[in-house]
Order: C-alpha cells, then structure tokens, then sequence
C-alpha cells in the first residue's frame, strides 16, 4: 500500500488511502505507512487541513448497510496480532494521532466503510459522506475509542452501536452526528475541498490554539485515558477483549 | 440594585411570582457586551441567588438580537487596566489571564456565574446569538429560540477557538462542533434544535412571551426541589470536567491576543489598527464567504 499525498486546496493536503481492507487486515506496514503520512502532514507548518481519502470500499454498485461489515474483510480481533493492532489502536496508533492531529482532518467516505474506516471517521474532526456510503461498527474489529464516540454522537447512540454493532447508513449516521454532511457522489471532493478553504482561512497559530483547546477537552472526558487503557490491554496480550 | 447602573443590563420585574428578568439592553449595538455589561449581568445574577423568593431568572435581550459578543471597541482592551498590575503598552500574560479568568472565565467572572447559578435560568434568544450570545445560551439552563435566530462563534475563525469548547462539545456533539469551531458555520434556530443547543424554536416576536411561559411552570416547583436538582446538575457538569474547560478558555484566551498571522491570512488584530474595528470586521467577514451555508446539508440524490 502507497499513501498518496497531493495538494487539495491552498494549505490543505488530501492523503489517499489505496487499499481500505489492508486497514482492516491490521496490515502493520499500511497502518504505519498511513499514521507516519498523517505525522508528516501534522508536522508540516504549510499545511492547516489534512484530508483523508480513500477510506472506504466503493466496489461495482454500491453497498448495502448488511453487506458494508464483509466488504473490507475485517480480521476479528482476537485474531489479531496484537503488537499490529497498537499500530492503530495504541497511544501512539493511527487513531490517537488522527485524534490528537495538530491539523483539522477532514474524512472523505465514498462508499462501504470497514470498522477500520469508521474508526478513522470517528476520530475525524469532521466527515463529509456521500449518499451510498455505509459505516461498518467501528467497534467490531476496531476497538475504538468509546469516550470519542460519546462526544460524537452522545452516550446512547455510541452504546448502542458498540453493542448492537452493524452498519449504518450515511441517513444514520449524519442523524447520529456521526457525520457532518452528505452529498450526492460527484459533489463530494467539491464540498470537501470548499470546506478545507474554509477552514484555511484560520490562522495557523489559531489552528494550533484550538486544536490544543479541543485537545484539552478530549483528555477531561477520557478520550486519553481510553487510548492508555487499549495500549495497556494490548500489552498484557490482549486481555481487553 | 443593577437597574441604577450606566451599563446596559439591569433588572426588571414580571408580574409572575417568583420570576425575576435580567434585561440585556443595548439593541442599537446589537447587544454587544461591554466590560461592565459583563459585570453587570454576573452582578445581577448574584443579585438573584442571593433572594430566597427567586425561584427562575429569564434573560431577556431588549432589540432584535441576544448578542453580537464583545464589543469590538474593547476586544483588543479589555485586559489593559488590571487593578494591581501595571498598565504596559502591551498586557503582560498575567495581565491577559487575569481579565479573561475575571470578567469572563474564572470564578468572579460571568460564565462561571452563569452555568453555576442555583436559580433555574432561561434565555430569551433571538436574532444573532454570536460569541457571548452562544455562550449565554450553552450555559442557560433552557434556551428558546425565536426562528429567525442564528448561533455562532464568528471571532473563532480569526483567532482561533480561545473559549471553552468542553460544554460546546458536550451539548452538540463534537463533529457538529466543529462546524462552529473550524467552519465558521450559523445556526439557523432549527439546526440549533436538531444540535440540542437550544430547548425549542417559537415564532419570531415570541421569545420573550414564551420564556415567560416557561419560568411560569417552572416556578410552581417548590424551592428545595429546585434547589436540589441544580445541584444535582452542577455536579454533574463538574463530573464531566467542564470546570477544568473553564480553566482552559482562561489560558487559551489570554493566548489567543498574542498569535501571530502569517503571510496570506488575514490578520484580524492589523486590520483592526490600521482601519478601526468595522472595518475590521467587514474585511473578514468578506473573507470567509466561501463555504457559508453549506454545512449541515442533506442530499437525497
């Protein structure tokens, strides 16, 4: 797998994810491929928004909300190595630095998103979404961050999803909050990139200052302490699950 | 008593037991809180909790609008004349974090005041409910919109987001949020119901009258009972670490006077030296033009 990294906007970079299903795979080598790319464009002091594409499973028709979960392939968990899912789950995993990122990260979902890719969206600062995308659980396969999901979409919809598990919908999803807007297929890159110019527009200290705020709002209610918590599991082999 | 003061917030009766109203009136500056203003309203909060006969205070902005938010005039300001600190031609940080922690964030200051009252308090909202107009209706316990109102943070997309985004987060949601947040984004009242921000939506011309209605009601509860269910509220608010966000808004907001703009962003704090505020805020309203309106849109396809 080869992330890409092309410029969106001005100061905006869109990271295109070639193959979703290694994520789900716990692929190692295309988790820290991803995470190293998305540090890269954190670190970079010209870059304010960094999108992330790619993300989900588009196939030759589009998914249904049943099918979403097995389109991707997702390796179960205790199946897992889990010295490879740190690489996406742990304190210094794709999703804590998706989280945590000093740039705004805009997710782009087209299509069947696998818990992997869920994960990323919800970890996201925000989510655009075309009409026949679906979201696998991210907490299927995913062990995502329940307290993030909380702040996301409140505690009863993140209960439930982490229970009930399923796919959902982009109606769904954008009904939980999951999801910041939904638009037909070929206006996607256009919404996206119009709303990296927005976000643009903001200072780059003002990116950092927020960012830090938010940052700061994460740790009171958990958000770190969850990621410690999996790393911590993950380390006594796996206990969590 | 607040009513006899200069400033633009003072209270007035109501014929209905038990209620007492704060009126925010300055409506030919679309309510822009002064300093004093600010202190005026955490005056008159204080006022009220004091007086056992109070069971509900109605915020109730006079004009068409709640507030537009710091009046510009004293934004770049407000932190030069801290009693005890030496006035410098630039706020030293202890300077910054002791006015933003005492007018607005810290435990004299009106937010605190606000989200910690032990009366059950209800805003009246209406027109433009921007900065301090959004954070009066996050930190009211009930907030009634009229429809024709909007909510947002304007000053956030050119500074950054310098206030508490822990109560924002947790009554929204944290992509809706960032709508406010990153994208500059205003709330009609309806997409300020579906977030959760506001209580309800009544027509326009209605929000007083309906904010009333609802004090009613609630002032039949007898004290204890009110008493006890904001305390059990406050406690819960504690829990969930919103006082520690309260802690964080005082520092990033003493921050947020000191970034630095690089080239090609608009550099809010220079336009407002060379050409007055106004202008200023013409200027980055021209600016951010792009993307407004289309959050929180729905295709069907």
């Amino acid at each position: 797998m080869t992330v890409t990294a092309e410029p969106l906007a001005e100061q905006a970079v869109l990271l295109r994810v070639p193959d979703p299903a290694a994520l789900d795979r716990r692929d190692v080598a295309a988790g820290e491929e991803l995470r190293d790319a998305l540090l890269r464009a954190a670190d970079d002091d010209e870059i304010k928004v960094i999108v992330l594409a790619g993300l989900a499973s588009t196939g030759s028709s589009p998914a249904t909300a049943s099918t979403a979960s097995t389109v991707a392939g997702p390796t179960p968990p205790e199946q897992a190595d889990p010295a490879a899912r740190l690489f996406y789950t742990g304190v210094r995993g794709l999703h804590q630095v998706t989280a945590y990122c000093k740039k705004v990260v805009i997710a782009e979902a087209d299509g069947a998103c696998g818990p992997t890719a869920s994960a990323l969206c919800l970890a996201a600062d925000f989510v655009l979404a075309s009409t026949r995308t679906t979201f696998a659980s991210p907490f299927e396969v995913a062990e995502a961050n329940y307290p993030l999901a909380v702040l996301t979409m409140r505690a009863n919809r993140a209960k439930a999803w982490m229970l009930r598990g399923g796919a959902i919908d982009a109606a769904a999803a954008f009904e939980a909050d999951f999801v910041n807007q939904v638009l037909a297929a070929p206006d996607l890159r256009g919404a996206v990139t119009d709303l990296a110019r927005q976000v643009a527009l903001m200072p780059l200290d003002g990116v950092t200052i927020s960012k830090m705020n938010v940052g700061a709002a994460f740790d009171v209610v958990g958000v770190g302490r969850e990621f410690d918590a999996v790393e911590a599991a993950l380390a006594a082999g796996g206990a969590r699950w | 008593m607040v009513a006899e003061a200069t400033g633009s917030v003072r209270l007035t009766e109501t014929d209905i037991p038990h209620v007492a109203r704060i009126l925010i009136d300055r409506p030919e500056r679309g309510n822009a809180f002064t300093v004093a203003m600010c202190r005026e309203l955490r005056s008159a909060l204080s006022v009220l909790e004091a007086d056992d006969d109070v069971k509900v205070i109605v915020i109730d902005p006079a004009g068409p609008d709640l507030s537009t938010g710091l009046d510009p005039a004293e934004a770049g300001s407000y932190h030069d004349n801290v009693p005890g600190l030496p006035a410098e031609r630039v706020a030293s940080l202890r300077a910054r974090l002791r006015a933003g922690g005492d007018v607005f964030w810290g435990h004299q200051g009106l937010y605190d005041a606000l989200l910690n009252c032990a009366k059950v308090t209800v805003l009246a909202a209406r027109g433009r409910c921007l900065d301090i107009g959004l954070y009066l209706t996050l930190y009211c316990d009930i907030a009634l919109a009229e429809e024709g109102s909007e909510f947002g943070g304007p000053r956030w997309q050119h500074v950054g987001v310098d206030g508490d985004v822990s109560m924002l987060l947790a009554t929204v949601g944290r992509k809706r949020a960032n709508e406010l947040m990153f994208a500059g984004a205003r709330w009609t009242s309806a997409q300020a119901l579906s977030a959760g921000l506001v209580t309800g939506v009544v027509p326009d011309g209605k929000g007083t009258e309906a904010a009333l209605d609802v004090a009613r009601t609630v002032s039949t509860i007898m004290r204890d009972g009110i008493a006890a269910e904001k305390f059990l509220t406050l406690a819960s608010t504690e829990k969930m670490g919103i006082g520690a966000g309260f802690a964080t808004a005082t520092y990033m907001s003493a921050m947020s006077s000191t970034i630095h703009f690089r080239p090609g962003e608009f550099n809010f704090l220079r336009a407002r030296r060379a050409c007055g505020v106004d202008e200023a805020v013409r200027q980055a309203e021209q600016a951010k033009t792009i993307n407004k309106g289309r959050l929180w849109e729905f295709s069907t396809e």
